[in-house]
């Protein structure tokens, strides 16, 4: 499917690195919960600022490459929400997922499409653009 | 016959004797078995026990042997620096305001509850005595405040006078109003620092209003602040936050302690006001990473290291904001825990979201739960600490 046209492929693209972007900042947290995001309460992105800082900055880094390399800022943040959504409902899930997922997915998307914007205009006022 | 005779009394020497040690054996083992069979204290289900009126309670002391140094600065500029050796040993050091030694207090432990105490001035005599273990238990702060009394009224002709040596007839000295700051250094890097302040009448929580002097303790864990204590001596009111850990500033005064010990079992000190910030946080770390004080940590088995590895347990109904304990210290977590007793009142659990047509109930406290993230507003909880904070 992915390779039918150059725009599927680049929300293909957008999309597997979005989901595999948040699923190994989520990795990283899991590892490193207790030294790096202080180590309360369980690991997840959004249990500790620092964890919140950690996981938009790689999205944003992420998604600043993808912008220059012309792939779908929303493909990126849709597959980031996505796997947002595994991780938070193959746990216990949460008294409040609804707003957890509402938060963490306006976030996500923020972050991604300002990232992917500033990376397309980079891309485009770059002189080899043409 | 003379050796019949001799023999007879012999015989009935021994008997004697052996009859003689035989009560007295028995009349031991009787005394042992009295001491035995003491009545033991039965306390009636439901009736709590508290300390004595005026001393602190067993925790404090548990959570003091784990200070390992104290600094304390009093108003004339003396400073006592006090610590705790390997094995318990505790030595203070107290220095005038240039920086010279003045005199060194050590204390060794001699059994289960004495202590000896060594007292060494730069000038004047030095003693060793006996602590008493009915009138003190020697903790760092004793020690420091031990050292600076007996360094201003003298060492000669001491008794006891509370839990403190000093002269006899000289006045009794209140060492809390001559201290000015207090550092305590405790074990995995927590360190609270106290100073004091005066503050001007301020609202810290609805129709709650303080002012006048302050101790004020701040917390932090390798250097980074992690939570603000302060006591309100006029108004005897205890206020603090942990940001993280606590809905805000949380408030205690005699009336909220009225219920269990009748107000302030004692007087909230410098000292104590530092150990309580540390036992705040450290046990309520200990909840948040363990679920409980006293939760065992189990090793899960191999697939379960790796489902944790990749999904850790997210608990459905934590204190605060499940899944958004970032926003924990934020009036946000209002929301979330009123959110979660009602919840609990209710009987609901996260899939009452979707399943909405389950409980009215459910879908009030959810629909609450929102309403409330939109249009939060309360009081800030800066406001204990920050000055000129006007109610």
């Amino acid at each position: 499917m992915c390779g039918v046209t150059q725009n599927a492929a680049a929300r293909c693209f957008g999309f597997a690195v979005g989901l595999l972007t948040f699923v190994a900042a989520h990795a990283i947290e899991v590892a490193k919960w207790a030294v790096w995001f202080g180590g309360a309460h369980a690991p997840w992105f959004l249990n500790s600022g620092r964890a919140v800082i950690f996981t938009l900055g790689c999205l944003f880094v992420v998604s600043l490459i993808a912008g220059i390399l012309r792939w779908s800022g929303a493909a990126l943040a849709t597959g980031a929400a996505t796997a947002m959504t595994a991780v938070l409902f193959f746990g216990e899930g949460s008294t409040i997922f609804p707003i957890v997922l509402a938060a963490g997915g306006l976030l996500i998307a923020a972050t991604s499409l300002l990232g992917s914007w500033l990376g397309s205009e980079i891309s485009r006022l770059s002189p080899h653009s043409q | 016959m003379k050796t019949w005779m001799a023999s007879a009394v012999v015989i009935v020497v021994l008997a004697a004797g052996a009859w003689l040690k035989a009560g007295s054996a028995n009349s031991a083992a009787q005394a042992q078995g009295s001491q035995t069979s003491r009545p033991v204290q039965l306390v009636p289900a439901g009736e709590k026990q508290v300390g004595s009126p005026g001393e602190k309670g067993a925790t404090y002391y548990a959570l003091e042997a784990q200070t390992t140094r104290l600094t304390t600065r009093f108003r004339d500029g003396h400073v006592a620096v006090t610590e705790r050796g390997l094995v318990g040993d505790v030595h203070s050091t107290l220095r005038d305001l240039a920086g010279n030694d003045r005199a060194k207090l050590r204390l060794n432990r001699i059994d289960g509850g004495h202590d000896m105490v060594n007292y060494e001035p730069t000038e004047g005599s030095r003693f060793q005595a006996v602590s008493d273990p009915t009138l003190v238990k020697p903790t760092l702060d004793w020690a420091a405040r031990q050292v600076y009394g007996l360094v201003k009224d003298g060492a000669d002709n001491l008794v006891w006078d509370g839990a403190i040596m000093q002269r006899k007839n000289a006045p009794r000295r209140d060492v809390d109003i001559d201290v000015d700051t207090v550092e305590t250094n405790w074990a995995n890097g927590l360190t609270a620092r106290l100073s004091r302040s005066t503050y001007p009448r301020r609202q810290i929580s609805p129709g709650r209003f303080v002012e006048g002097p302050v101790m004020i303790s701040e917390l932090s864990q390798y250097g980074a602040p992690v939570g603000t204590g302060v006591y309100f001596e006029k108004d005897r009111v205890f206020a603090y936050t942990v940001p993280g850990f606590t809905a805000g500033a949380v408030v205690i005064g005699a009336d909220e302690l009225k219920a269990n010990y009748g107000g302030w079992p004692f007087t909230p000190d410098t000292t104590w006001l530092n150990l309580q910030m540390i036992a705040t946080y450290h046990f309520k770390t200990l909840i948040a990473k363990q679920g409980s004080v006293s939760a065992r940590i189990c090793e899960p088995s191999r697939p379960g290291l790796l489902a944790q590895f990749f999904a850790p347990t997210v608990y459905a109904n934590e204190a605060g904001c499940d899944d958004l304990h970032w926003l924990d210290g934020s009036i946000l977590r209002d929301c979330c825990d009123d959110h979660d007793r009602c919840y609990a009142k209710s009987g609901c659990d996260a899939n009452t979201w979707w399943q909405w047509w389950r409980s009215w109930s459910c879908d009030r406290c959810n629909m609450a739960v929102v309403g409330c993230f939109f249009a939060r507003a309360g009081l800030d909880d800066r406001c204990i600490t920050r000055q000129g904070c006007a109610g």
